[in-house]
């Protein structure tokens, strides 16, 4: 009975929305779901004009390597910083600091990139200062730069935070530091005690967590919107540019995009979630 | 050396955003390349006098976050207990596809069957919204806990002839509690800079905090952005202050 | 497996229901606009009501317009209460084209404050309800006779939106380091190469709105694309266009490798010095930013010799709306000389009045001229004859996508 009432919630939650947001996706984008006045029927050529502009392909490259790239630098970062902060933590507790980045919202911390990193930011301000450079023009492009090194930053600063907590939890957790001392007392090195003992523990166990980032590192809007270039952009971009458009006869192309993107990184995911659950049953 | 600071310097990290931000919103004109901006708290009043940035948007964010933390927390755990099986892999996969599409592209495609069940422009609606988000969510999250020491547990419970809710509530929730804690703060958080789902879903009509201050963040005007952002950020950094600490594991 | 397909089958059935409760109530809406009215009985029939209008929020004087002196005085006045939510283009014609595929009988929102692409959009969809201009006392104010008002991106508005104010696409420029801004295409040319990295333009519509100037400009008559949208005069006209832009670029800022998204970090990066040139849709809103402060008192506003694109701005009914009489009065009074010479101080808003002068009473006509001094921007009266109508959207459509494709990923 209570295994069912888990079952429906499940469905209810996850299951429908899921495919009630595909379908439509779907429907809209093979013309089955008619927009405005246009009467229902069944047509490709909304796929085909996508497949055929290329420009799909390209971003969805860009936007996985920006993602894949972003949560890497976080998780090292944070893994880095794993060791010292365990040695220095006594309890279970962690202060209220550590939670502040949680409480950023992707827009307020774009703004906040945008307001550092600018050529008229702070940092260049600072920089002017100090002598470091005479003026606004020589502070290094970072924010709508070709290859969105602002956006990624503005993605591991929201990112690292969480994982630290993430990581010094199942650190805690999982005792870590009595696995240490066994470690150590059977003469390993600390560098070679974070190699293989405490990495492999806190990266397994928090995989899935880490996956869903990546998912949405993947689909953020504001974040590039502000800080991006022109050039080439994340997909999100794209797709709204088409669905959002000044002509209605983009609308179901955006459509073809996102449900063809969503299927993309639904295979993409349904790939990682195996890959990590071998890893758990090795 | 380094790593006895390292604390401090991640405490001055983590406060930057809330500095900077904090600056430039009192700030009347930042001309470069000086580094503080000239003084002006005329533009401060003038916006909160003209925002009709009352106590109630505030109160209407806060009651939709707790409702949604609470219950995505809660049905999110209770499911994930219950459906650790064979099936795990599915399921963890299935939780991941709603966050396969933008939010901002989620939401539009759910606008139509939300309107169909006349559940737009209503505050229910937008709860159900975020917690297709919020469930999957806590679902992915909770996964990480039910290792092989919490399902032995289980069995023991079991065979003492506890029932499944009596488990749930006796035998895991004190031990995942501070896990749950991590996620109803992070669920919270989720609701209440939730813009693409409340925004569409209520059809701009359930005016969160966010909803209400998201218009300025995007403008031209650096000083009524600062202080949109600030106003949003500021709500739930007291509430982490108050806090002071979290427990992040148990012995 | 079975109790799964189950209960996802019961789900399925309990929302196909709903669908089908949705659209059995579609025929109830008719009683309110069936027949014709006369303005007292639309004012009896709006008291009472709560109009639910969606409009563009971004502009903190906007804002206090509408809640400091809008809804409390048409409260007060007519009995009618407004609630205002956050929301522009994309969302409206989204919103209501979901409904549409719902089949409502009631739309969530009443009112819209609309531009020509949107107007355009949802009179393709037939999401707007009308003729009914004609029917608001105050319309007989409204300088119907100009073709900027009374034609929205070349379509006649027929009654189905009402003009609520009326600007003119402008050029602001830091006099400090700029004395005598290009007012050419072929001075702008010379200006950009001669001064790299200070200019450059928007990707969204007020960026739109300069490369239709220029499109018209390069054509060399005012009229030129006067009329449906033409296949080959675009493709000819455009090519030039991005001919000269690719050959200018190279100096625009950032190498013109990328370009701002919206006029808001142009703005910025304008009052930071990075830029000595950002641009507005509207020719009074550098008077009533320098007064925000969000630009600098060194900023002035002018419009190219060849002419620059003149707009107005809508409000329209939703077809479906709950409250339309109560939709009609909020209208009414906003095209009122009252409110219309209020929103035109750019103390309060600086945008400017549909209304033709000679039609109002004689103390609006002194005030209104009075309004028309103005520190920064170039007055109405002088900037007028270099206004341009607004093609075709379909040019719109087209240079959006093309510029992307030929100059941005070029």
């Amino acid at each position: 009975m209570t295994r069912t009432l888990a079952k429906a919630l499940f469905i209810l939650f996850v299951v429908i929305p899921s495919f009630l947001g595909l379908s439509y996706a779907l429907g809209v984008s093979f013309g089955l779901i008619g927009l405005g006045n246009g009467a229902p029927s069944f047509t490709l050529s909304h796929w085909e004009v996508m497949f055929s502009e290329g420009r799909l392909m390209k971003s969805i490259g860009y936007t996985i390597l920006l993602a894949a790239s972003a949560i890497a630098g976080a998780a090292l970062i944070a893994l880095g910083l794993l060791s010292p902060l365990l040695k220095r933590m006594p309890g279970n507790t962690l202060p209220w600091f550590y939670f502040v980045p949680l409480g950023i919202p992707p827009i307020v911390a774009a703004f906040f990139t945008f307001s550092a990193l600018a050529n008229t930011g702070l940092l260049s301000r600072i920089a002017v200062k100090l002598g470091m450079i005479p003026d606004a023009s020589s502070f290094p492009i970072l924010i709508n730069d070709e290859l969105g090194i602002g956006v990624w930053l503005t993605h591991v600063m929201l990112a690292f935070p969480f994982f630290l907590i993430l990581f010094l939890s199942s650190a805690k957790t999982q005792e870590v530091h009595r696995l240490r001392e066994t470690a150590s007392s059977l003469g390993a090195s600390s560098a070679y005690i974070l190699r293989k003992v405490i990495r492999p523990i806190v990266i397994r166990k928090n995989a899935p967590l880490l996956i869903i980032w990546f998912i949405f590192v993947l689909g953020t809007y504001e974040i590039p919107l502000l800080l991006g270039g022109q050039k080439i952009r994340p997909v999100a971009l794209v797709i709204i540019d088409k669905m959002r458009g000044y002509s209605l006869a983009t609308i179901p192309e955006g459509y073809a995009m996102s449900a063809f993107y969503a299927v993309f990184i639904m295979a993409l995911s349904f790939l990682l979630v195996k890959l990590i659950s071998r890893r758990y049953d090795a | 050396m380094m790593r006895k600071y390292t604390p401090w310097m991640l405490m001055l990290f983590f406060l930057a955003p809330i500095l900077l931000i904090t600056l430039l919103a009192f700030s009347g004109s930042w001309v470069y390349p000086s580094i503080l901006p000239s003084f002006d708290s005329d533009r401060w009043m003038e916006f909160l006098g003209s925002s009709s940035l009352g106590i109630k948007p505030f109160l209407i964010s806060t009651v939709l976050a707790v409702l949604v933390s609470l219950l995505s927390a809660s049905i999110g755990f209770f499911t994930s207990y219950l459906l650790t099986g064979k099936a795990r892999n599915w399921l963890l996969w299935l939780c991941l596809i709603p966050f396969c599409t933008a939010p901002v592209i989620l939401a539009a495609n759910f606008q139509y069957f939300f309107i169909l069940l006349h559940l737009s422009a209503s505050t229910v609606g937008v709860i159900i919204a975020q917690l297709f988000i919020g469930v999957p969510y806590t679902f992915l999250l909770f996964s990480t806990y039910w290792n092989e020491e919490q399902l032995t547990m289980d069995t023991a419970a079991k065979t003492l002839g506890a029932t499944p809710f009596t488990r749930l509530l006796r035998v895991h929730f004190p031990a995942a509690k501070s896990l749950f804690t991590i996620a109803v703060i992070q669920l919270f958080l989720f609701s209440w800079f939730e813009y693409g789902m409340t925004q569409y879903i209520g059809v701009g009509q359930l005016k969160t905090l966010t909803v209400e201050v998201f218009k300025y963040t995007q403008e031209g005007n650096t000083t009524v952005a600062a202080l949109a952002s600030l106003l949003l950020i500021l709500p739930p950094f007291i509430a982490i202050l108050v806090i002071r600490k979290v427990r992040i594991a148990h012995a | 497996m079975r109790q799964l397909t189950t209960t996802f089958l019961t789900c399925c059935i309990l929302i196909l229901w709903g669908c089908g409760s949705s659209s059995s109530n579609e025929e109830e809406n008719t009683l309110v606009d069936s027949g014709p009215q006369t303005w007292e009985q639309t004012l009896q029939q709006a008291k009472g009501t709560t109009v639910q209008m969606m409009m563009w929020q971004g502009d903190p004087f906007i804002n206090a317009y509408m809640e400091d002196y809008v809804i409390p005085t048409v409260q007060n006045q007519f009995g009618v209460s407004i609630e205002i939510s956050s929301g522009q283009g994309t969302q409206i014609v989204s919103t209501l084209m979901s409904e549409q595929q719902a089949r409502v009988a009631e739309s969530a929102v009443d009112l819209v404050w609309i531009n020509g692409e949107t107007f355009f959009q949802l009179r393709q969809i037939d999401a707007l309800y009308g003729p009914f201009t004609d029917d608001l006392p105050n319309s007989d104010f409204i300088n119907w006779d100009s073709p900027f008002i009374s034609q929205d991106f070349q379509q006649p508005t027929d009654g189905y939106e009402c003009p609520w104010g009326n600007v003119q696409y402008c050029l602001i420029y830091n006099s400090e380091h700029v004395t005598s801004p290009p007012k050419t295409l072929d001075e702008l040319e010379d200006w950009v190469k001669q001064h790299p990295g200070k200019f450059t333009f928007s990707s969204d519509f007020t960026g739109m709105t300069l490369l239709k100037s220029m499109l018209i400009n390069m054509a060399g008559s005012k009229t030129a694309l006067d009329g449906p949208f033409d296949e080959a005069k675009y493709n000819e006209l455009s090519s030039h266009l991005w001919e000269y832009l690719n050959r200018i670029k190279p100096y625009f800022w950032r190498e013109g490798k990328t370009f701002p998204s919206s006029v808001a970090p142009m703005h910025q990066l304008f009052s930071n010095g990075e830029l000595w040139f950002t641009m507005s849709n509207n020719d009074g809103e550098v008077e009533n930013k320098v007064l925000q402060g969000v630009l600098p008192s060194s900023s002035r506003a002018y419009v190219l010799e060849g002419g620059t694109i003149q707009n107005s701005h809508y409000l329209g009914v939703v077809k479906k709306a709950k409250h339309k009489a109560g939709a009609q009065v909020l209208i009414n009074f906003l095209i009122s000389p009252e409110a219309q010479l209020r929103k035109a101080d750019p103390a309060v808003w600086g945008d400017g009045t549909v209304l033709e002068l000679t039609r109002l009473p004689a103390q609006y006509q002194e005030e209104i001229k009075r309004l028309n001094n103005r520190e920064f921007a170039p007055t109405r009266a002088s900037i007028e004859p270099f206004a341009l109508k607004e093609p075709d959207p379909e040019y719109m459509i087209r240079l959006n996508a093309d510029f992307r494709k030929y100059v941005i990923e070029k």
